[in-house]
């Protein structure tokens, strides 16, 4: 059945409006995705209804295609003004803003472009392959996954924050706290919302774009203001060349691959997945890296490991929206809404009869990587210039691309308190960053918070109160292996060094 | 091909497209209509929502336009149109009983049963799934487990949701003796739990059940409306599998009906011409198409059909749960 | 203890600190009010950020034990490798990539490696000159932003955007010509929210002229004031 509905697959893309369609779909996404506030869920949502009297085909493909240009996009911006439209593109800030403070942004932009593109090919190209299985994979995953999972990438603060540990931790459990804002997501009980005060304005929390637009792109214009010069801090005029970029790229092809496949298998898990992905991906790349002091500082490794697991993350996220309609995201329960309203129903169907659309959208995504590989080398990478204008006249427009940005979020009645998250968040990030308490830790905390919080509770529940959910190793044998990998994540450095110390030849 | 027609005025949540903006006020007048759906995008509602909605603008006057307003099962933008000026220029899609059932739970600060009704488009219903492993036969079949112990758990959608009320509706009227119920974020969440084998027994929508049976990953059981279900024609319905008569608490309680509402005080004349659009909608091909591909029913009410309706809901459910227990609970 | 050293000793990072605590310690009391299942989460990320902001405030007074959490640690993981010989290979890699990198950057060198984030001691900070008075850029930058929001909420952010930026770079006395080409820019910015998703930005709370319910933008955001 494979090889008919792959060709079948190949003419649906090659028929003329489809491809108009593709490729309007990844420029729209990569503009919108670029722009602080908006991300891939609001773009296409913004395009959904529009799509309406379009053909099936086509207007699913749109839709990827935003999906998968705007993730792409959020590296534009936190890269260039360190302003992740998404949690995902959080990671690229870490050591992509700190490379355009280098004067490096052109260099920075062509190694998102690669690597963003290449690992699109190759995880593509496995999920076709593997397609069915991974179906099966998907469902062996459950509420004490999920939580382990959320777990993990908490645990990441103890590999990934500078500094003292401990304001790590401490910035991390302040971001889980304010997670705790809103309905409890166990009951219908509304935590610290104030409804007599607020109404419902406090119940659906506070936004975590919002906070990442503060703790980022906010807090640092004000950082900037504070000093003289553009973003970039050396005089040097850049090369024009991408070529080096991409080369970098394909010098850790280890780093690479592995990024690219954590972002994949990570992000293919329904709940946590692929918000925890790339920091998964980072968070490893950090640890076996010889030169972790290096990250931060803008590491090309580390730039490659949440470029890659990016990209990855989009044809994983789409494996459990596609099987069984789970969305994985906000970005992925928007494209599911697409399908539905097209009549194509998430399910088996779409891999056994409709197996040639299912492959057309995969195959959009292949193309669509040709595509900002080409339009990342040749024109993104010239938008570096903003690294060298004076950074008096980006500092206000930037503050007034995020506050529009915050008021356009989630709309509603939260609308002012997105706005005042993002300047009370731009504020607390300032003085986070100055006196280094992990801003990662504490982005962290916030992206997780709930789904740590509401699988916890559930498996709980599910286990009549019993931990051995988590450690059971014939029960649970997922979680269990979840659970040593965390172990090994936490104390494994520590008893590593202790043991060669004991040997006589640690240094 | 690209077809522009009007329904490309559709708006979702806080974006309408700019070439539709434009548009939408270079024709606009006194009879533009903004739709709130207070729930997520492409979630059940939304889709059936934009769909029928979306075919009657053609026998609309003025525009119609889309918003999404989600949160606390619906209340949040229930209680903005609830706000909002009584002419006819906004209303809000909701299920009863499921929203009113929130607002009964929540007691939040304005009047459910004072909204206008204008019409009824649909219904879709509750059922109950298995995963397909256990090989349950039917609704005695499933009602020994529980008692024999071999299940205990019963997944659903949220606490305090409408789920969560059929489930203990189920259990202390119908006679299903589960002991814990595990709530899920959304709908897929729960098919996937019970696919996975995390719970064993799930109830949810038909529509929603349709992937997992189509792959054999779970059985259909029962279905908890006795009008029976649009996706599965051909599962026995509670009532005859001996457990209960139509028009019971659960009958009325699992059904889903999507329906219109206006502002408090809005006149008849502002809501017919909507109805009757709507009315018009629901009997053309494209509708029926769509009821056809998704499994929705599509069945048309009128203003008064609506306003008994949630009189109805409001007055049985109370009778049926115990509010406080279930605010307890939580 | 000299008051003058105590003043001294407390900075912004204390401030910091005390709001984490506060804001800690508020979660920590108003949880009573929830039932268990729901307080569970908050009281307990409360109590642990309470004991983490309390260890780092009193960290000087800290008995010796306790002193290693609050240690600012690097290289932990120093020698942590696993794959040893594919690191290897990177690791090559990694050294040519930086000399490739250094020949590019020839006049920079020694800049590009691990004292980025020590700003002070290479960057000049920014004064900003407000009717007579020397202001810290960056506090100069809040109190701009918070003027925006401000103004924002009372006529429409719209309508606050292009003053805003205005304002800000008149006092940072750039050329008339730039605040002009600014201004009107972030007003195109502002407008094409507007215009393109339906942002309702054009009035706020003393003013809204609705002057853009052409565009059929009246309440799409369905935020009523």
């Amino acid at each position: 059945m494979g090889f008919a509905a792959f060709a079948e697959g190949i003419g649906m893309i090659a028929s003329g409006t489809t491809f108009f369609w593709l490729i309007g779909g990844v420029l729209l996404g990569i503009i919108i995705g670029a722009l602080p506030g908006l991300g891939p869920s609001l773009g296409m949502a913004i395009l959904l209804p529009l799509t309406a009297p379009m053909e099936a085909g086509d207007a699913i493909i749109l839709l990827v295609s935003i999906y998968s240009g705007a993730m792409y996009g959020g590296a534009i911006s936190a890269i260039l003004l360190n302003a992740p439209g998404t949690a995902a593109a959080a990671a690229t800030t870490f050591e992509g803003y700190p490379m355009s403070r280098k004067g490096d942004a052109l260099h920075a932009l062509a190694i998102s472009a690669t690597a963003s593109a290449t690992a699109g090919f190759m995880t593509i190209i496995v999920i076709i392959l593997l397609m069915p299985v991974l179906v099966d994979i998907v469902l062996a995953f459950g509420s004490p996954e999920y939580f382990l999972i959320a777990f993990l990438g908490l645990a990441m603060i103890t590999v990934i924050a500078k500094g003292s540990i401990l304001k790590g931790l401490t910035a991390g459990m302040f971001g889980l706290m304010i997670t705790t804002v809103g309905t409890s997501p166990m009951a219908v009980q509304p935590r610290y919302a104030y409804t007599d005060y607020f109404d419902f304005t406090l119940t659906q929390g506070i936004d975590f774009v919002a906070v990442l637009i503060g703790l980022f792109a906010i807090a640092e214009m004000f950082n900037l203001a504070g000093e003289k010069g553009g973003i970039s801090r050396t005089g040097t005029v850049i090369s024009g060349s991408v070529i080096p970029g991409v080369k970098t790229v394909f010098k850790y092809p280890v780093n690479l691959v592995k990024s690219a496949f954590i972002g994949l298998g990570v992000g293919a898990i329904p709940g946590a997945g692929s918000t925890v992905s790339t920091f998964v991906a980072y968070g490893e790349s950090l640890r076996s890296s010889k030169n972790p002091e290096e990250f931060g500082q803008g590491s090309e490794r580390g730039l490659i490991a949440a470029e890659s697991s990016n990209n990855g993350t989009i044809g994983g996220s789409l494996v459990p929206t596609l099987s069984f309609g789970i969305p994985g995201s906000a970005a992925t329960a928007v494209l599911l809404g697409g399908l539905i309203m097209h009549g194509l129903n998430p399910g088996p169907l779409l891999f056994s009869d409709e197996l040639a659309t299912t492959y057309s959208l995969y195959l959009a995504l292949f193309i669509g990587n040709i595509l900002i590989l080409t339009v990342g080398l040749l024109f993104i990478t010239r938008m570096s210039f903003i690294t060298r204008v004076n950074a008096i006249y980006i500092i206000p427009m930037i503050i007034v691309f995020a506050v529009i940005g915050a008021y356009a979020i989630r709309g509603g009645q939260q609308v002012w308190l997105d706005v005042v998250t993002v300047l009370a968040l731009g504020i607390i990030g300032y003085y986070m960053k100055k006196y280094d308490y992990s801003i990662i830790a504490f982005v962290l905390g916030v992206v997780l918070g709930s789904i740590a919080e509401e699988n916890l509770d559930r498996s709980l529940q599910l286990s009549e109160g019993s931990w051995m959910i988590f450690f059971h190793p014939i029960d649970q044998p997922l979680s269990f292996g979840l659970v040593i990998v965390i172990i090994l994540l936490l104390f494994g450095p520590f008893v590593k060094s202790a043991i060669n110390k004991y040997r006589g030849n640690g240094d | 091909m690209v077809r522009t027609n009007r329904r490309t005025f559709l708006k979702t949540g806080v974006v309408a497209t700019a070439g539709a903006t434009m548009m939408a006020g270079c024709l606009g007048d006194d009879d533009d209509l903004t739709v709130t759906v207070p729930f997520g995008e492409g979630g059940g509602t939304d889709t059936f929502a934009r769909e029928v909605i979306g075919a009657a603008d053609e026998f609309y006057d003025g525009s119609i336009s889309f918003e999404n307003e989600p949160g606390e099962g619906g209340l949040v933008g229930t209680q903005e149109v609830y706000n909002s000026e009584p002419d006819g220029s906004r209303v809000v899609v909701f299920n009863p009983p499921s929203t009113p059932t929130s607002w009964l739970v929540q007691e939040p600060g304005f009047d459910i049963s004072e909204m206008t009704g204008v019409s009824i488009m649909g219904f879709f219903g509750y059922m109950i799934y298995t995963n397909s492993d256990y090989e349950v036969e039917d609704m005695d079949d499933l009602v020994d487990r529980f008692e024999d112990g071999e299940f205990s758990q019963i997944a659903g959608q949220g606490q305090g949701t409408m789920v969560d009320v059929v489930s203990r509706v189920l259990r202390d009227d119908v006679g299903l003796p589960w002991e814990t119920y595990i709530a899920y974020d959304g709908g897929g969440d729960v098919t996937e739990a019970v696919m996975g084998d995390e719970v064993s027994v799930g109830i949810g929508t038909d529509t929603g059940a349709e992937a997992g049976v189509a792959d054999g990953r779970l059985d259909p059981v029962v279905g908890l409306v006795s009008d029976g279900s649009g996706v599965f024609p051909d599962m026995a319905t509670f009532d005859e599998q001996g457990y209960g008569e139509p028009g019971d608490p659960i009958d009325i309680l699992s059904q889903l009906q999507v329906s219109v509402w206006a502002p408090p005080g809005t006149d008849r004349d502002d809501i017919d011409p909507l109805a009757e659009a709507i009315e018009e909608a629901t009997e053309t091909d494209e509708v029926q198409q769509f009821a056809e591909d998704s499994g929705n029913v599509i069945q048309y009410g009128g203003p008064d059909d609506a306003d008994a309706l949630l009189a109805d809901v409001l007055e049985t459910v109370p009778q049926v749960v115990d509010l406080d227990e279930i605010r307890a609970d939580a | 203890m000299n008051l003058s050293t105590l003043k001294e000793r407390v900075t912004a990072e204390h401030a910091l600190l005390l709001f984490f605590l506060v804001v800690s310690l508020f979660f920590l009391i108003e949880s009573r009010h929830l039932s268990d299942r729901a307080a569970a989460f908050p009281q307990f990320t409360a109590a642990a950020t309470l004991v983490g902001t309390l260890l780092l405030l009193f960290r000087s007074y800290l008995p010796w034990p306790l002193t290693v959490f609050v240690q600012e640690q690097e290289g932990v993981f120093e020698d942590t490798v696993d794959d040893e010989m594919l690191e290897e290979i990177e690791e090559k890699a990694e050294q040519e990539a930086r000399e490739a990198v250094e020949e590019e950057h020839e006049d920079e060198e020694g800049d590009t490696d691990d004292e980025t984030d020590d700003q002070s001691a290479e960057v000049e900070v920014r004064y900003v000159s407000v009717m007579g008075y020397e202001i810290h850029g960056a506090l100069f930058t809040v109190m701009a932003t918070v003027g925006f929001i401000v103004l924002g909420y009372l006529v429409g952010l719209l309508w606050a955007a292009p003053v805003f930026v205005a304002g800000y770079l008149y006092a940072l006395e750039r050329p008339k010509r730039d605040i002009v080409i600014l201004a009107v820019l972030s007003f195109m910015v502002a407008f094409s929210f507007l215009a393109i998703i339906g942002l309702d930005i054009d009035g706020g709370m003393l003013f809204d002229p609705q002057l853009f319910t052409v565009l059929g933008t009246d309440l799409p955001m369905g935020w009523l004031p």
